[in-house]
């Protein structure tokens, strides 16, 4: 009864919210409920860097380093987690605003048919809480919320005085759900809705997504997969499938340091109403350590 | 020398496996091999029985190409799986089929005719008293073996069922997959390539969806650092 109910919570929450698209360094925390018997903590630290870096579809085109802090607790077929992500790059040309109302900032943003820019790197805080169902097929759906502040120094055109901060935010809510079709596979459903306001670039945008899981391969002791996002984000004036984005990932589970590197590729396609169909090549190459805890018959 | 003896196994795994209830109509099984990939008709039969987690019977051959008889308990109808010892092979295992009711006569009648090439396959864990567990999986049809130290599992077909290794405190883990360590020939296999292969086997996207997912891989590694777990030998033939 209780698994009825929340099951149908998550998808009643769907049809009004939304899950972001994970960051690429937002690594794996899929546990089958079948692999533990009681309850399990996990915390992990992810360090790396990532060429032509893209935050949730939206490509930031300059490189970036990144952590990332994500804590679990696996009980029963629940799980809940609390993530933290820090990622800076190299600073963009400062913004300058004119005295003037409404305010003009330049350089100016990207048209409202036009792929947004990512809100400046920084802090994010992310919550989720996930659910596991099926039997032999196991499927999990998640439900995810996220924050990051985003304060905007602004400077005069031409004394370049400042004038002050802007103190902004971007938040979403989405929800993610596994899929399993016969002769295709796994695949996971994402819808999310996206705000950012109290900035000099204030977006709002709504995506639908198919994440279809290819079947892994191993390589010696080198696990490789493949996952491709197809997808329609609004806010960029383009309808329909707006996004295409496979990741080739690379896995290797060090046995004496237990740290896991990942070097991951994603040729991301966009498609924006002025400027058509563009790709953008991120390449991520980042390294995970955690401790996992459980209670020991 | 070939003994014109071949050993007959079916299993049935029943949804309800207790003896003399309304459920549980049937008290003698027939079972019928047909098939050109089945090989020679045996003279005699032995049948095991699997309800739950495994019971063994044996039939006696009633006939052309049958084998029937009296299993001492009442049957549910179920879904079964028929294996026997073949001239000039390990043996034969045939397809898991839902056996056909009679109830009039109170028999359980299987009709198998498809069969697989079958192996003998040894499992040998290190520390000999860990608690493991084999489990042989041809969907619906499914069966546990528990066994300390070492267990022989007879007609193993991995063409047609996936075998799978579970160490240590028993839960409802999938476990080891041991098919793909045969064809990979990695047959002793340490607790660091247990790990390994229990997560390519996620990447693979046995049982969910594919992931490569750090948490589930120190969990294993947690898991059996704490059982002591140093390897497995796997023995084909």
């Amino acid at each position: 009864m209780l698994r009825k109910l929340v099951s149908a919570s998550v998808f009643l929450l769907a049809a009004t919210a939304a899950a972001q698209q994970r960051s690429i360094f937002d690594v794996d925390d899929f546990v089958d409920p079948r692999q533990h018997d009681t309850a399990v903590f996990a915390s992990r630290l992810v360090l790396g860097a990532a060429n032509n870096y893209v935050d949730d579809t939206r490509p930031l085109h300059r490189d970036a380093r990144f952590l990332h802090i994500a804590n679990s607790v696996y009980w029963s077929a629940f799980q809940f987690d609390y993530k933290h992500s820090e990622v800076r790059a190299d600073a963009p040309p400062p913004i300058r605003v004119c005295n003037c109302s409404p305010p003009i900032y330049f350089p100016p943003v990207p048209a409202s048919d036009e792929v947004p820019l990512p809100p400046r790197p920084g802090g994010k805080d992310t919550v989720q809480i996930g659910w596991y169902g099926g039997k032999d097929l196991k499927l999990r759906y998640r439900l995810s919320a996220s924050n990051q502040n985003i304060a905007t120094d602004l400077f005069y055109p031409n004394t370049n005085g400042p004038a002050g901060t802007l103190h902004g935010h971007e938040r979403a809510l989405g929800v993610e759900g596994d899929t399993y079709i016969p002769y295709i596979g796994f695949g996971t459903v994402n819808v999310a809705r996206t705000v950012r306001s109290g900035t000099a670039d204030d977006r709002t945008q709504s995506e639908l997504a198919y994440t279809s899981r290819l079947p892994g391969l191993s390589v010696g002791k080198i696990l490789v997969r493949g996952l491709i996002t197809v997808g329609g984000v609004s806010g960029r004036g383009a309808r329909g499938v707006n996004v295409v984005s496979p990741i080739f990932e690379a896995f290797w589970h060090d046995q004496t340091t237990r740290a896991n590197i990942h070097l991951a590729w994603n040729p991301m396609s966009t498609r924006s109403g002025r400027n058509g169909w563009e790709t953008q090549h991120q390449i991520a190459l980042f390294i995970d350590r955690g401790i996992v805890l459980f209670r020991k018959h | 020398m070939y003994k014109p003896i071949v050993f007959a196994i079916v299993l049935a795994t029943s949804v309800a496996a207790t003896a003399q209830t309304p459920g549980s109509p049937f008290h003698r099984i027939e079972v019928i091999v047909n098939g050109s990939s089945c090989g020679d008709i045996p003279d005699e039969i032995f049948i095991v029985i699997n309800a739950g987690e495994g019971h063994e019977y044996t039939l006696t051959k009633a006939g052309k190409n049958t084998w029937a008889g009296d299993v001492g308990t009442w049957l549910p109808k179920s879904f079964g799986i028929a294996r026997w010892e073949a001239k000039n092979a390990a043996g034969r295992v045939t397809e898991c089929l839902s056996g056909q009711g009679l109830e009039r006569t109170n028999i359980l009648r299987f009709t198998f005719g498809r069969c697989y090439r079958g192996q003998e396959v040894t499992f040998t864990t290190v520390p000999g008293t860990l608690t493991s567990r084999y489990v042989r999986e041809q969907e619906p049809c499914k069966e546990t073996v528990r066994f300390r130290g070492s267990e022989t599992a007879r007609f193993v077909g991995f063409n047609a069922e996936d075998v799978r290794l579970q160490f240590g405190p028993p839960d409802a883990r999938r476990g080891l997959l041991v098919n793909a360590l045969v064809e990979k020939k990695k047959l002793v296999v340490r607790r660091d390539w247990v790990v390994h292969a229990l997560a390519a086997q996620r990447n693979r996207g046995d049982g969910a969806q594919s992931n490569l997912a750090s948490n589930a891989i120190d969990l294993d590694d947690k898991k059996f650092a704490a059982i002591d777990f140093k390897s497995v030998t796997i023995g084909v033939r």
